[in-house]
């Protein structure tokens, strides 16, 4: 059989989903008319041909509530279908082939199996990210997400999307339906309405599922949630919500029909309907809780690994007070569960009411990884200065997955291309071969031995020079992107509460959406800048060796030569205060971030800027990635997002994030940091942990996320995983059950420095 | 120069605050459960981890005294190591390495107000730590001008064992003593660690006398040293109207030390001490008026 060039793993996949409700054959029939509707919709507008598969998928999809549940709205999503990410099957009209391919190994039947093999044929050249990889991938520079043997990875995605949940409630369905009818009718406009529609059926279904399990209830608490359940369902079809629940039940209903899996300022969307409801007497903090524990739940549930991000408290605030007590909420939520999604973000600044910080803390100190800490007094300008927008629309941003920033309801930021800098200086020292693999990646580009080489500046001008095009790669393929999937479809539910769509009548990427950003993730930034710094000591300072010396030994992964590599370590890293080592880092981190931003806006972008997350992808791809000079050996992570190379800090918490606070936030959009304490010290320590943490945000610190493990407890873990099924980790842009992670991502983690 | 054994930053035993400890070489005691014998000595001192060591003989092979042997471990004849470095240059794994180096007042201080923030948003500081702090007598003098001049909190974590004078000369540029206060039998002191009581208690007197707000009385509980006259100990500080005593449960974190200089920990067999197991003497403190932390 012919695989497509999309076939293979496609996003990082750490918590395992919950199975599809439906039988293998009902996934069969569905997935067929899927493709028919698809089929028979040729001909139609892309809008009208997906609303027409929507209805396919929608409401069939939604799976029974949960006895449980306190909130409706559980939804399966199969190998085909429509989306925007791939956590959640994939992108516009998808299919996922690999997991196509472990749904046909299911069936028994071999009639049935050729039944697969010919949706996987049609939807080969239909599915939105082969389309966009047939285009893009090739096989020298540019790898599919995720093929790690590349400098360079780009795919088609529509991820972190945050709507204008907002408006939502404030216009409510119908609401919603009227606006769109007030505007001039055409395609995009006419299918949005359907789509609104559908999303009416959406309830009704959720009625009927509501009433299946009211009539099998005798207990009387579920009866009368339930009965809550029903009445709001009832509410919210006709009529914008007037209560805390729903509002929640609105929200989440429409998440889930929008594909969406980060959900956004969610206290300053429901905080006002929980604060009314508490004033009137309609419910109490303890019936909040509740919902939220259900919503948690139903989150955890989607099982989406990096992403789920609530985020709440920060600038650009109406009603404070009401998002600060949603916020109280969240944290009691957020301890007890201990649930690795929602991905629980905090933004604070220095007007922050100190019990929430309190708060916030002990929920970290738990050993909850959460809530994340976001830092306004710098993100928010820093926001401006990268985004190029007034305080107002960057005081609405957002981290979403693993750390990118979008403006809620106003732009794209989706990451769809990826660089790996060490490998990419790895070429520009050996005439474009990856000594990986031996296979010429250089594109063309000039690149002289190391043997030819007199200077430090000409070493690291020749290696700018491949980064650079690389750069220009990644700014093509991440309009190309765009291009593509606005070819394909019009992220219908998206666009509806997206500014400005709606008014310019025109969907997300066909110039609806007001920001049209984008991202790139780099990795390998801090072993590549510590490499250069030792190239420059050894070399060049000290003339301890040549460079052709050292390159030599690199190849050979320093076999043979163990005193160059530990003459190459002990050369300071990043990472411990070292004011020279750090500013290689940053003049680096500087210029890959203005190349990027500079090449977005020459390019028309709304913003284009790199991010130093992670998910673990420096794991992943520092395995497909030769030894290097910061003495680095084959086939090793690389230094996860913005932190040191594991091991390399040494000199204690402040050192370490004066290093981490030297990059200044204005380039880039979103760097995340990791640091790991004993519960000892959090606890033993606090005062002095706390105000650790203050001076770091005050300096300039934009990101902060903890772990909290005791020393030995990961290593036992390793060794006894049965006895930790809970012990949540801080991955880097994500948390994860420590013993759910492959055994590489494991090391990396126990590499990071435990600070106690 | 001043001979540093070891600077450590966000230290939160030593002291308020955030802080710097900066460990001094040389120290007129020798307590066999010292966690940190590798600043007795001023001179470097070569340590070696066993655990690390792959026998490779390469230390060997390139030591130029022939100081190193393997019979089969690891041997360091320490009377011809002359600590040139050349072993622990050759060390793959990081087995080998010199405690001990020479900086500058001004390297210190460089190296100390790089967390100056911190300090100040914690009203943390520097503390001298050792070994003995003025063991180097009029470096660390200069040092602790140095450090006041320059606005710092200056702690001074001492075992008292050096004159009178010296102390009162000190004592303007510290802000707070860190008194390790060990035993109330002279004999027993002088045998197990060779200080001398009359010396010690003499200068601890005198700071309780004339800042006694600027001292902690710090006190190692050690089993089958002074675990038995704890309140004995309590009662001598509070009956000098000492403010505070810390006491210090025994742990045995300085073992490996001890292992990598190629010494005996005497102390293998005694368990780390709970600090539960204290708590008794906190309400006993507060009956005499001290108040008794556990811990420092």
């Amino acid at each position: 059989m012919i695989r497509s060039k999309a076939d293979g793993g496609q996003n990082v996949e750490v918590s395992i989903k919950l199975p599809s409700e439906k039988t293998p054959l009902q996934q069969l029939e569905i997935m067929e008319a899927y493709s028919r509707a698809y089929r028979e919709s040729e001909g139609l507008d892309k809008a009208f041909r997906e609303v027409n598969c929507l209805k396919v998928i929608f409401p069939t999809l939604f799976r029974s509530i949960n006895d449980e549940d306190l909130i409706a709205g559980r939804l399966d999503f199969l190998p085909i279908g429509f989306g925007s990410v791939t956590s959640i099957g994939g992108v516009g009209h998808y299919c996922v082939f690999n997991k196509l391919r472990e749904f046909r190994d299911q069936l028994d039947n071999e009639e049935d199996k050729k039944r697969v093999d010919a949706l996987y044929e049609f939807w080969m050249d239909k599915d939105v990210k082969a389309i966009y990889c047939q285009d893009v991938i090739n096989d020298t520079t540019t790898g599919r997400f995720i093929d790690c043997k590349y400098p360079y990875m780009a795919t088609a995605r529509l991820s972190g999307m945050m709507l204008d949940y907002s408006k939502l409630m404030r216009l409510g369905v119908n609401g919603i339906i009227e606006l769109l009818e007030s505007k001039p009718q055409n395609d995009f406009i006419m299918a949005s309405i359907e789509t609104m529609k559908l999303f009416k059926t959406v309830i009704d279904h959720q009625i009927k599922l509501v009433d299946k399990k009211l009539s099998e209830f005798k207990d009387v608490q579920k009866i009368k949630d339930f009965t809550l359940m029903k009445e709001d369902l009832i509410f919210i079809r006709e009529n914008k919500p007037e209560t805390f629940h729903q509002a929640l039940q609105l929200f989440w209903l429409y998440a889930l029909c929008a594909g969406c899996i980060n959900y956004g300022r969610m206290d300053v969307v429901l905080g006002p309907y929980l604060l009314n409801d508490i004033k009137k007497g309609i419910i109490d903090e303890a019936e909040a809780y509740r919902y939220l524990k259900s919503l948690w739940w139903l989150i955890e549930n989607r099982r989406t690994t990096v992403n789920g991000r609530i985020i709440v408290g920060g600038q650009g605030r109406e009603n404070i007070e009401a998002c600060d007590l949603f916020t109280k909420i969240c944290l009691r939520v957020c301890r007890d569960t201990r649930y690795v999604e929602p991905q629980f973000t905090f933004r604070f600044d220095k007007t922050t009411d100190p019990l929430l910080k309190d708060m916030a803390y002990e929920c970290i100190a738990s050993g909850a990884t959460y809530p994340t800490l976001y830092n306004d007094d710098v993100n928010v300008p820093a926001v401006m200065h990268a985004m190029r927008v007034e305080r107002k629309i960057a005081e609405q941003y957002v981290p979403f997955g693993c750390g990118e920033f979008v403006i809620q309801g106003k732009s794209v930021g989706t990451p769809n291309t990826l660089l790996n800098l060490l490998k990419i200086m790895q070429i520009s020292m050996n005439e474009g071969i990856d000594p990986m693999d031996g296979i010429y990646k250089g594109d063309g580009v000039e690149l002289k031995p190391v043997s030819e080489i007199t200077s430090f500046e000409e070493l690291y001008e020749q290696y700018n020079r491949l980064l650079d095009h690389y750069m220009d790669l990644s700014v093509r393929d991440q309009k190309y992107s765009y291009e593509v999937m606005n070819k394909e479809v019009s992220f219908l539910f998206t666009s509806i509460l997206m500014d400005d769509c709606i008014e310019r009548g025109r969907a997300l990427l066909d110039g609806g959406v007001e920001i049209l950003g984008g991202t790139n993730e780099t990795y390998g930034n801090i072993n590549t800048s510590d490499a250069f710094y030792a190239i420059k000591t050894l070399v060049y300072d000290q003339k301890k060796y040549t460079l052709t010396a050292l390159q030599k030994a690199c190849l050979k992964d320093f076999k043979g030569y163990e005193k160059m590599q530990k003459d190459l370590k002990n050369v300071p890293k990043y990472g411990n205060d070292h004011h020279e080592c750090d500013e290689m880092a940053n003049m680096m981190f500087e210029y890959v971030a203005k190349g990027i931003s500079q090449r977005g806006i020459d390019a028309g972008l709304g913003y284009y800027l790199i991010v130093i997350s992670n998910n673990q992808t420096n794991t992943d791809w520092g395995l497909q990635t030769a030894a290097s000079l910061d003495g680095r050996n084959n086939g090793v992570y690389m230094n996860p997002a913005n932190n040191p190379q594991g091991g390399a800090a040494r000199s204690g918490p402040t050192a370490v994030l004066n290093s981490i606070s030297r990059f200044e936030a204005k380039y880039h959009g979103g760097s995340v940091q990791n640091i790991k304490f004993t519960p000892r010290m959090m606890h033993e320590d606090k005062e002095k942990v706390k105000l650790l943490f203050k001076t770091y945000f005050e300096k300039g610190g934009c990101q902060l996320m903890v772990t909290v493990v005791d020393h030995g407890v990961l290593e036992d873990a390793q060794k006894h995983p049965e006895k930790y099924p809970d012990l949540i980790v801080r991955v880097a842009g994500y948390s994860a059950i420590f013993v759910n992670l492959s055994r590489d991502i494991q090391n990396e983690l126990l590499s990071r420095t435990l600070y106690d | 120069m001043i001979k540093v054994s070891n600077i450590e930053r966000f230290a939160t035993h030593d002291g308020p605050g955030i802080r710097t400890t900066v460990f001094l070489k040389g120290c007129p005691l020798h307590c066999p459960w010292c966690a940190n014998p590798e600043t007795w000595r001023l001179e470097p001192v070569l340590m070696h981890d066993e655990k690390k060591c792959v026998r490779c003989h390469s230390c060997q092979t390139v030591c130029p005294e022939g100081a190193i042997d393997f019979n089969p471990a690891f041997v360091l004849y320490s009377k011809k190591c002359t600590i040139c470095g050349r072993c622990v240059e050759v060390c793959i794994p990081e087995a080998l390495s010199v405690n001990g180096k020479d900086m500058t007042a001004e390297e210190i201080i460089s190296e100390i107000s790089k967390d100056d923030d911190y300090y100040r948003n914690s009203n943390g500081g520097v503390t001298l730590s050792g070994g003995e702090p003025l063991f180097q007598y009029e470096r660390v003098l200069d040092l602790l001008k140095n450090l006041k001049e320059k606005g710092y909190h200056t702690a001074l974590e001492t075992t008292g064992m050096y004159s009178s004078e010296k102390l009162k000369q000190a004592e303007k540029y510290v802000d707070l003593f860190l008194f390790d206060f060990k035993h109330v039998d002279a004999g027993k002191l002088k045998e197990v660690t060779g200080g001398d009581f009359e010396v010690i208690t003499g200068n601890l007197e005198y700071l309780l006398k004339t800042c006694q707000e600027k001292v902690i009385v710090r006190t190692p509980v050690i089993p089958d040293f002074n675990s038995d006259v704890i309140k004995e100990i309590i009662n001598w500080a509070a009956e000098r109207k000492a403010p505070e005593i810390n006491l210090l449960p025994y742990h045995s974190l300085g073992k490996n030390k001890w292992n990598d200089l190629g010494r005996t920990y005497s102390y293998e067999k005694y368990p780390m001490m709970d600090k539960s197991e204290l708590s008794e003497y906190a309400v006993f403190g507060e009956s005499l008026g001290i108040k008794v932390r556990i811990g420092g």
